[in-house]
């Protein structure tokens, strides 16, 4: 299950793998924070560009950066953090986050290559075998939904055909240990629907053997309860090109290689198996969430009505509707899409439709390395374009907690930081009938480009902005006629009505009513089928309204309003121990940092609210034997507060966090935590990898690395600020 | 606030395992920390079991779950779920090793409407017509319901004695069929020839205990006891029975209590009694570990007790000491082959 941390050698050079020279390897980005790592052949080139720290930290080179002296206090401690963490800010102002985790990502986009006949770059093949073998698991040699999980069919089978279409012979030792797990496991009929997909796309099984994906149900009238475009925003991008696709059953022509997968991928003799019978097939270790029986019904429903029933004209003209609704996606999000599976679909429909030399296509091509992550492991495909403006906000607004942007040494870091932050705030709206809500004002989670804005990445961002922005030395970048749009759009996108009243969603208002997860088709997700109420957006929310609030006046009485129902949303979701489940972190440690910030900007603490008193007990019952706390992943799997095998760095900064801005009474249970924080720092500042930090629809984990560098700094620097007196000995 | 307990449940997902997690939360006061650790095969089904247990426990603080997928059939996974306990915890307190399960192909119904016609009580306690099939060997070249029952459970209490030592126990679930189970035979310790595998791997797993018990609480003070859980309606043969047959089998019980049955305990909440009375209230020097087996029993209004059995013969503990010496071989060849797996 939980796989063991990096040990040198990696796994990769102990069974000799060919390996680039990660002196080779640079990140360049632009303005708006696009990640593209390129790989330098030309000696000249390479000497004219020296490789970043960050470049150094994350390829696992020695980052050159000095030992600091050592901190006695942990303000000097935050500090020490804070000057490792700042040599990590790329030139353009911005944080760079190796976005891995999700370990059924790499298929589709290389998927995308082999049906477009588009060459993979060497440089990725070797690095990608190379990610592949060093997180493969260490007994079976499979892979999981995440690098976290146990193996299972769907990354096996999925990451099998990846390792052999990059180039490794199914002789080597890590192809055969693979299949072996993936026999044992049955072979790749069971699994689950995504990798159904990808299977079918590149021709390692057949279209008939896949649950429908009526692209038929976009003609719907908008008004129809489950119509698609109801649905949470990744469910219904990237059902929408796999209706394309499966509707059109589009198939890479068959060769040599993937024949000879055709009989690697299963137990028996691919022409002998009837896929019609493996629709349901769907691996136990895999499900996370199983079919409902009215799903099962609809489905078979759905192939008949496939067969016999569907007009022509149907099919015609839900592929209309399709194309032009995936063309919009592509235009709204400048070929990025709002995550790398459909980012890897829309370009094979393009493909199909406009052909290998069209605009759009090769504007497609260009857009796949924005995915692909170069680290020490190998190179990876991120779980989106990367972690840009969330990563960036925070970074900020820690500096200006522990007030360290009043310090010369930060201030270049600051005015850079809030340059990126100006830059990629949305300077226009969605293109009309897109099913998109107004974005202009907002700021995304990764980049202006990908144009998708999510409640919360809004709100901390403008929160990071008001915040650098009182500095003194600092000059306005985003005047208040730039942040009132923004303001517009956090309280239009507030829950109303019957879902979740005074809630926040994701990326939308929620739209349908969550009966439709009945239809969930994923097998491997919860919660994916429409917008969901998070504590955390709403947190967020809160937080930015309400510090919003105290330094303008605009539309105050919407604004007060918005936050108090938010905040009585909030209250409603602890659970009866006094914890928050968190969708986005892990877990309960994280909800808990977010619910009682928000709580405190509304004078609500310890001192005198129920709630933040039973969150706090919540918290200090947990806390470990060393004066840590850490949460396993398997928290988010079963909603309960599941203990880590050692403290986390990261857990123990949030749980600190929450109980200071509660103030919580026990001083010596936060001189615990931040002890242990402080013994966790290196000599350079830094603190070390530890266990994974996020997560997304409760099962796939994700990794969140710069969370161990600002949470804890931050944790020290409001220890620092709010007990001045108190020594940690 | 009494120290942190920790129990690991195998198999919790079913009737008796989820029955005897409800029983724990029920005997152990809510003042002391405890961790319940389920076992699963599938994610799925351990968070169900987890979610299931939260309701039941309603706001118990100090409450906390984990969960471990464990495939009792492959000593690699096993292996990998010892690593995970160890690396999770520093110590177990009660380890139910009741997961389990017999290759059944269903019921022989017109065998079962003569045997229960003809000594319906003796029918209802010691049943002949469940059907077994004879053969199937796992995938690590073992008797596939030996190595669920018996062996699994030994490799299991080898691989992580190091946290039970000290005051642990460890509790093993047997049957009342393990009576009418065949003599113990030496040429078939495996009972891939038998036509009986799961009755006869009943009895095995009592001569497993008789083999260890007295060692382990001396040298390791690992407390090992073995309980039965009466008859009561669980899992094990659901997949046989529709509505109107439960409905059905549920009224002969009760009638087999009325006529005078202690076993027919008929919940697996009652059929959880001994399992957890040992973990929790048994007093090793009042309840001996050896030459004793617990069982959960019933009198006519349905009022349950722990009642003692004590029939362990000379040859019982022949055979055992031969039960045992083929375990530890099988222990042995297991490491062996985790070590190969994994290089």
């Amino acid at each position: 299950m939980s796989r063991p941390a990096l040990t040198r050698p990696l796994r990769s050079e102990r069974v000799g793998l060919a390996q680039t020279d990660p002196l080779r390897w640079r990140l360049e980005t632009d303005k708006v924070g696009r990640f593209n790592w390129v790989y330098i052949r030309d000696d000249d080139e390479l000497k004219r560009r020296p490789q970043t720290p960050y470049e150094k930290h994350v390829l696992g080179l020695e980052t050159g950066l000095p030992e600091l002296p050592k901190a006695e206090t942990p303000y000097d401690a935050a500090l020490n953090g804070l000057r490792f963490f700042k040599e990590l800010q790329l030139d353009k102002g911005l944080w760079a986050c190796r976005y891995g985790g999700p370990m059924f990502l790499l298929i589709g986009v290389v998927a995308a290559h082999y049906l477009t006949k588009t060459p993979v770059p060497e440089e990725w093949k070797i690095e990608i075998i190379r990610y592949l073998t060093n997180t493969a698991h260490p007994i079976d040699g499979g892979w999981g939904l995440h690098s976290e999980d146990k193996s299972t069919v769907f990354g096996t089978a999925c990451n099998y055909v990846v390792i052999r279409l990059m180039g490794m012979s199914p002789d080597h030792p890590v192809a055969v240990k693979a299949r072996t797990t993936l026999h044992k496991f049955g072979g790749a009929v069971g699994c689950p629907h995504w990798g159904k997909v990808f299977l079918s796309i590149l021709n390692l099984y057949e279209w008939d053997g896949v649950n429908p994906v009526p692209p038929d149900l976009w003609v719907l009238p908008d008004w129809v309860p489950f119509h698609p475009g109801k649905w949470w925003v990744h469910c219904r991008q990237v059902y929408l090109p796999m209706g394309y696709l499966y509707s059109e059953k589009v198939k890479a022509p068959l060769d040599p290689l993937l024949e000879s997968l055709r009989s690697e991928l299963y137990i028996s003799s691919y022409d002998l198996i009837d896929f019609s019978k493996h629709r349901n097939n769907v691996s136990e270790i895999d499900i996370y969430y199983p079919h409902t029986k009215i799903l099962n019904f609809l489905n078979s429903a759905m192939v008949i009505c496939e067969k016999f029933l569907r007009p022509d004209w149907l099919k015609k003209k839900a592929k209309e509707v399709v194309v032009d609704l995936i063309r919009k996606e592509n235009q709204n999000s400048d070929f990025l899409c709002v995550g790398p599976i459909n980012n890897v679909l829309n370009a094979i429909v393009i493909f199909c439709e406009e052909g290998p030399n069209s605009k759009s296509f090769l504007r497609h091509k260009e857009r796949f390395a924005d995915f692909m992550y170069m680290s020490e492991e190998g190179m990876l495909m991120m779980g989106t374009n990367g972690v840009q403006c969330w990563d960036t906000s925070f970074a900020l607004q820690t500096i200006c907690t522990i007030g360290a942007g009043d310090l010369p040494e930060f201030r270049e870091t600051v005015k850079k930081g809030l340059e990126f932050l100006d830059n990629s705030q949305f300077t226009e709206n969605c293109v009309p009938g897109s099913y998109r809500d107004y974005r202009l004002g907002c700021w995304p989670f990764s980049t202006k480009d990908q144009g998708y804005t999510v409640s919360d990445c809004t709100a901390e961002a403008l929160k990071a902005v008001l915040m650098v922005q009182k500095l003194p030395y600092v000059e306005t970048l985003v005047s208040g006629e730039r942040i009132h749009p923004a303001i517009d759009v956090l309280l239009s996108l507030q829950n109303r009505g019957s879902f979740s009243p005074g809630s926040f969603a994701s990326y939308e208002k929620i739209r349908g009513t969550p009966l439709l997860e009945l239809l969930n088709p994923a097998e491997v997700f919860g919660n994916i089928m429409v917008e969901y109420p998070y504590v955390e957006c709403s947190d967020s929310v809160v937080i930015g309204l309400s510090y919003f609030r105290d330094h303008s006046s605009y539309r105050r009485d919407e604004v007060v309003q918005a936050i108090n129902d938010a905040v009585a949303y909030i209250k409603s979701e602890q659970d009866i121990n006094g914890g928050w489940y968190g969708s986005w972190g892990i877990c309960f440690t994280y909800a808990a940092m977010f619910a009682i910030e928000a709580l405190s900007y509304q004078g609500e603490v310890y001192a005198n609210s129920d709630v933040v008193r039973k969150g706090c007990h919540f918290l200090a019952k947990r806390q470990e034997a060393d004066g840590g706390w850490g949460e396993s992943y398997r928290s988010c799997e079963t909603l309960t507060y599941v203990p880590h095998e050692q403290s986390q760095v990261v857990n123990t900064a949030w749980a600190c966090l929450a109980l200071m801005l509660a103030g919580y009474p026990d001083v010596e249970v936060i001189k615990r935590g931040i002890r242990l924080i402080m013994s966790r720092q290196q000599p350079n500042g830094e603190w070390k990898q530890e266990g994974i930090e996020g997560v997304f629809n409760r099962s796939c984990m994700i990794e969140y690395p710069n969370y161990k560098f600002y949470f804890p700094i931050k944790a020290l620097g409001i220890f620092a600020k709010k007990y001045p007196n108190v020594t940690l000995n | 606030m009494g120290t942190k307990r920790v129990a690991v449940i195998t198999g919790a997902n079913g009737g008796l395992g989820y029955a005897i997690a409800c029983r724990l939360l029920d005997s152990i006061p809510s003042s002391v920390p405890l961790t319940i650790v389920i076992t699963a095969r599938h994610l799925r089904k351990a968070v169900e079991t987890i979610s299931r247990l939260r309701a039941y426990a309603k706001g118990r603080d100090l409450l906390t779950f984990d969960y471990v997928l464990l495939d009792l059939t492959s000593v690699s996974s096993i292996n990998e779920v010892s690593n995970q306990l160890l690396s999770r915890y520093t110590h177990i307190d009660y380890l139910f090793c009741n997961a389990g399960g017999g290759d059944f192909t269903g019921i022989d119904w017109p065998g079962a409407f003569v045997e229960i016609l003809s000594g319906p009580l003796n029918a209802l306690t010691h049943p002949h017509f469940k059907v077994e099939r004879c053969g199937r060997i796992s995938r690590d070249s073992l008797g596939w319901v030996f190595q669920m029952n018996v062996f699994a459970n030994y490799f299991l209490m080898k691989q992580i004695s190091t946290l039970l030592s000290g005051g642990g126990r460890v509790i093993l679930i047997s049957s009342i069929e393990s009576r009418i189970a065949h003599e113990f035979n030496p040429e078939d310790i495996q009972l891939t020839h038998s036509d009986q595998p799961y009755v006869d791997s009943k009895k095995s797993l009592e001569l497993l205990h008789t083999a260890i018990a007295k060692r382990w609480a001396d040298e390791l003070g690992v407390l090992i006891y073995i309980t039965h859980p009466g008859i009561c309606h669980t899992s094990i043969m659901a997949e046989y029975l529709n509505f109107l047959t439960t409905f059905g089998m549920l009224c002969l019980f009760y009638i087999a209590r009325w006529i005078g049955s202690p076993w027919h305990v008929v919940s697996p909440y009652n059929g959880a009694l001994a399992p957890v009375w040992a973990a929790v209230n048994a007093v090793p020097e009042a309840d001996p570990v050896e030459g004793v087996t617990y069982a959960s029993a019933s009198d006519r209004l349905g009022r349950c007790y722990v009642k003692r059995t004590d029939d362990v013969t000379d040859e019982d503990r022949k055979n055992a000491a031969i039960l045992l010496e083929e375990l530890d071989k099988l222990v042995q060849d297991s490491l062996e082959r985790v070590r190969l797996e994994s290089s």
